[in-house]
């Protein structure tokens, strides 16, 4: 096959522009994060994002420790421990967030499912977390009321 | 980023805090005269000898400098514990510890 030289560039430059176009979606997907859920802004898009279902099964074998009363909704201390379940992930949910995800904590079979962090409450609501383990996906919730301390 | 990873009782227990804003994206409002753009960090991952001990997905309503506690089974004092961030802003920064 015999090319002109403008053949070429122009072949060149199609090719180049199409395959970037193409490989740019699969490279940004790779990354785990799971965007889709994050982004949600109420909790059932982000339970339909993540689980496609929103049937929990209701366990007093999911622990959560929150501070009694709260007196910072902007540093707010959670413990989330799991008793007897071979746990492989804990989703963490705020009601009432713009953003209800907080936070996934993605869990091997040597890890402890014993875990604290601090989220932010913008207002009174419920706390969700969701285990999930062997493919059975469990809840446990607990009311937040953070009324008259937002003033920071 | 600030980590201690103790070893007890043949238990690694990991305390970490991460230097950063975990600002959420707001648009201009009553209480807002401003609007900010997210920037918060998005994964948190550690490793110990080559094996995922913990995987965390961030979302920006996870407080500023944010903090995290885990344990796990084994460990040895000396041995190294590798960690890696990254943010939506795509700015990715690595950490290695020795156990106590």
């Amino acid at each position: 096959m015999n090319l002109t030289r403008r053949q070429f560039i122009k072949l060149i430059t199609i090719s180049t522009t199409s395959l970037t176009a193409f490989f740019h979606p699969i490279y940004s997907y790779a990354t785990t994060w799971q965007s889709r859920a994050f982004n949600a802004k109420t909790l059932t898009r982000s339970y339909m994002a993540l689980f496609s279902t929103t049937e929990f099964i209701t366990t007093s074998k999911i622990l959560l420790r929150l501070p009694e009363p709260l007196n910072n909704s902007s540093k707010l201390p959670l413990t989330v421990k799991v008793k007897k379940l071979n746990v492989e992930s804990i989703y963490i949910f705020v009601r009432d967030n713009p953003q209800p995800l907080a936070a996934i904590f993605t869990i091997p079979t040597k890890t402890l499912p014993h875990i604290s962090t601090q989220i932010k409450v913008n207002k009174s609501t419920e706390l969700i977390v969701i285990v999930k383990s062997a493919n059975k996906l469990y809840k446990a919730s607990r009311t937040i009321n953070v009324a008259g301390l937002n003033c920071g | 980023m600030e980590v201690k990873a103790k070893l007890y009782n043949d238990i690694t227990t990991v305390r970490l805090k991460v230097q950063h804003l975990m600002q959420a994206a707001t648009e201009v409002g009553k209480n807002m005269p401003i609007s900010t753009e997210a920037n918060y960090v998005q994964e948190i991952n550690c490793e110990y000898q080559g094996k995922k001990v913990i995987q965390i997905q961030l979302g920006p309503y996870i407080s500023d400098n944010p903090f995290f506690e885990f344990s796990f089974k084994g460990g040895a004092k000396g041995e190294t514990l590798k960690l890696r961030w990254n943010d939506n802003l795509g700015v990715v920064k690595k950490h290695e510890v020795f156990i106590d």
